[in-house]
């Protein structure tokens, strides 16, 4: 409670949702200390105010909520991971999450099925392995999302692994932050293929030359306001160039902003994006000034593409004679036995480091050249596969119906057999990057996809029967836009079908070198509006 | 008060002449959403075969303030 009264906001309570009261009243951070008496007490024992609070612990309550299980998110900054942590993690999993082990797309793990009475234990467990959950979830801010590849990377400017710590350093776990208004995302990266989406963070760095006193330095640009969830906003760019030492200063001056300054009556327009929309990023830069100073001008962007955070084979590190091996996980999740066993890969073949990335796939580094060889013909890589097929490598699920309390849909095994289906049935050299969310909210960030889908429930004589929109044309980088939603919702049962013709259209009518994104750009939506009416017509009514 | 368990539904009902309805009840789960929907649509609006198609498309937690803004024309 150090800090109830010194906050502006408190002054005038009234004005503030309820969630506000509760964190004026006990610090998300508060709950730490009572993780031991709550474990010691039982599920049934906590009160909806802990059960809020237990977010910054990185715990959230899993469908159904009276059942007493709950989702456990563990940050992993930048995605950088040695094997001790993944062999931990695996652990944990099988005693404690029934060998589930999901990779989100901020490079988080997600556990489930974790009982409330086995926190301390886990919490301690992954504190000795540098592993945290605290602040995973909650007001506060979530896991730093950066380039995977940091420090490996022929493609980045610089290395933003020790960026990303001292930003972690400075804000985690520090209770000047631990009250935001609402969540609050980072990305750091230096890569020139805008590995960590810059434009979908509250707050992001990409990479950034100036010349400055004759000499070009490399830093960074900046970025503030993005965020989907069912409202979506690409972050806007600042006018100012950081240099790489000066990010922290910039960092904490964004967040003081945000604290200070962020909406606090309404939830749903809480998110720094509505401040930045309302404001104007000019308004915002000079508010922002009052607290860091003035920042040289914005120099020259070094973001020349989107490699949508894509790594899947073998390429070559910037070390020489050094390899990564990026492995697709299908649709993030894995088994415990199957990342213990990628832990064990990183040690027998490369210098035991993983990352973990916001495809929710994971990569392997350090692999000296004669030992690639033998890393691919390992039989875990048969399914954790760096070949994946084209649909299959490019998919992306949110958790769904299985764990989530507002999921309308069933997502993960659906998205599966999807991505089956059309990789049997309509090969493709170029990929086209599915995702799918079970509600509006966008933890499967379908916004951004070639092709988005969103679950919903229709209403037929038969009961209630899971259906999905479709929107087409999403991407981030250079020319960076959200995808378009398309009129008619497919009954789940069709989606496969109805996907298979619209990709088809784009196989038969693209020109040559012309990706998705670019196709549907010349034809327009129109024309793949009236392929679904097609489609539609022939498949559901026929 | 705050209802434990219970979620606001927020549900699209598209019309034969083509008219998007969107329908906002409070329900323990989706098929009582559904239930409380049709009536409400019954009861206010439309006889239940004038709607081509009932969609349930969103929820939230139900709590004081929670609600939803909705597009109804362009102004």
């Amino acid at each position: 409670m150090a800090f109830k009264y010194q906050w502006k906001w408190a002054e005038d309570p009234s004005k503030l949702n309820k969630v506000e009261l509760l964190k004026l009243n006990r610090d998300g951070l508060d709950i730490l200390d009572d993780i031991e008496r709550l474990a010691a007490a039982g599920h049934e024992a906590l009160t909806d105010d802990d059960l809020q609070l237990l977010k910054w612990a990185g715990i959230y309550a899993q469908r159904p909520k009276e059942d007493g299980f709950f989702m456990m998110r563990i940050r992993v900054p930048s995605g950088v991971l040695n094997s001790r942590q993944a062999r931990e993690v695996a652990r944990i999993s099988r005693e404690y999450g029934r060998s589930l082990v999901d990779v989100t797309t901020r490079q988080c793990f997600q556990l489930h099925w974790v009982r409330i009475e086995n926190c301390p234990e886990i919490f301690k467990r992954l504190a000795e392995v540098a592993l945290y959950t605290y602040e995973a979830c909650g007001d506060c801010p979530r896991n730093i999302v950066g380039n995977p590849l940091a420090g490996i990377d022929p493609h980045e400017l610089i290395d933003t692994r020790p960026i990303v710590e001292a930003v972690q350093n400075a804000i985690w776990m520090n209770r000047e932050f631990s009250n935001l208004p609402r969540k609050y995302k980072i990305s750091i990266s230096a890569n020139i293929y805008n590995a960590a989406h810059a434009e979908i963070n509250d707050l992001a760095f990409t990479p950034a030359t100036k010349m400055i006193d004759g000499e070009e330095v490399v830093g960074f640009h900046v970025w503030v306001g993005g965020g989907l969830s069912s409202k979506p906003h690409m972050a806007r760019q600042l006018d100012m160039f950081v240099r790489p030492e000066e990010v922290v200063k910039v960092a904490v001056g964004v967040t003081r902003v945000f604290r200070d300054y962020g909406y606090r009556e309404k939830r749903h327009r809480a998110r720094l994006k509505f401040l930045v929309a309302d404001w104007g990023v000019e308004k915002f830069q000079e508010v922002l000034e009052g607290y860091i100073g003035k920042f040289p001008g914005r120099g020259e962007d070094k973001i020349v593409g989107w490699n949508a955070g894509y790594f899947t084979g073998v390429h070559r590190q910037k070390q020489e004679g050094l390899y990564y091996v990026g492995l697709s996980v299908p649709v993030g999740r894995m088994s415990a036995d199957e990342l213990e066993g990628l832990a064990e890969l990183a040690d027998k073949y490369g210098n035991g480091s993983l990352r973990t990335c916001n495809t929710q796939n994971i990569l392997i580094t350090h692999v000296p050249e004669n030992k690639v060889e033998a890393l691919l013909a390992e039989p875990l890589l048969k399914r954790i596969t760096p070949f994946p097929k084209t649909f299959s490598g490019h998919a992306v699920s949110c958790t769904g119906i299985e764990f989530c309390n507002l999921a309308l849909t069933e997502t993960k095994e659906r998205m599966r057999k999807i991505v089956a289906y059309l990789d049997e049935r309509i090969p493709l050299d170029v990929p086209i990057r599915l995702h799918i969310n079970g509600c509006p909210n966008s933890c499967g960030q379908q916004q951004i996809a070639d092709i988005g889908l969103q679950g919903a429930l229709v209403k037929t004589p038969e009961g209630m029967k899971e259906a999905f929109d479709i929107a087409i044309g999403g991407k981030l980088g250079p020319g960076a836009t959200f995808n378009t939603k398309l009129k008619g919702r497919v009954p789940a049962v069709y989606v496969p079908y109805v996907l298979e013709a619209l990709i088809a259209f784009y196989r038969d009518e693209r020109q040559e070198g012309e990706d998705f994104h670019a196709f549907v750009r010349r034809v327009g939506v129109d024309a793949f509006q009236a392929k679904l009416d097609e489609v539609l017509a022939e498949t559901v009514s026929g | 008060m705050a209802e434990a368990g219970w979620y606001l539904y927020r549900l699209e009902a598209r019309l034969n002449d083509g008219r998007l309805v969107t329908v906002v009840v409070a329900a323990a789960n989706e098929e009582k959403a559904f239930q409380y929907a049709e009536s409400h649509l019954e009861r206010d609006l439309v006889f239940r075969s004038h709607v081509a198609e009932l969609s349930l498309v969103e929820k939230k937690s139900l709590h004081p303030g929670v609600g939803y803004a909705v597009v109804t024309a362009e102004v």
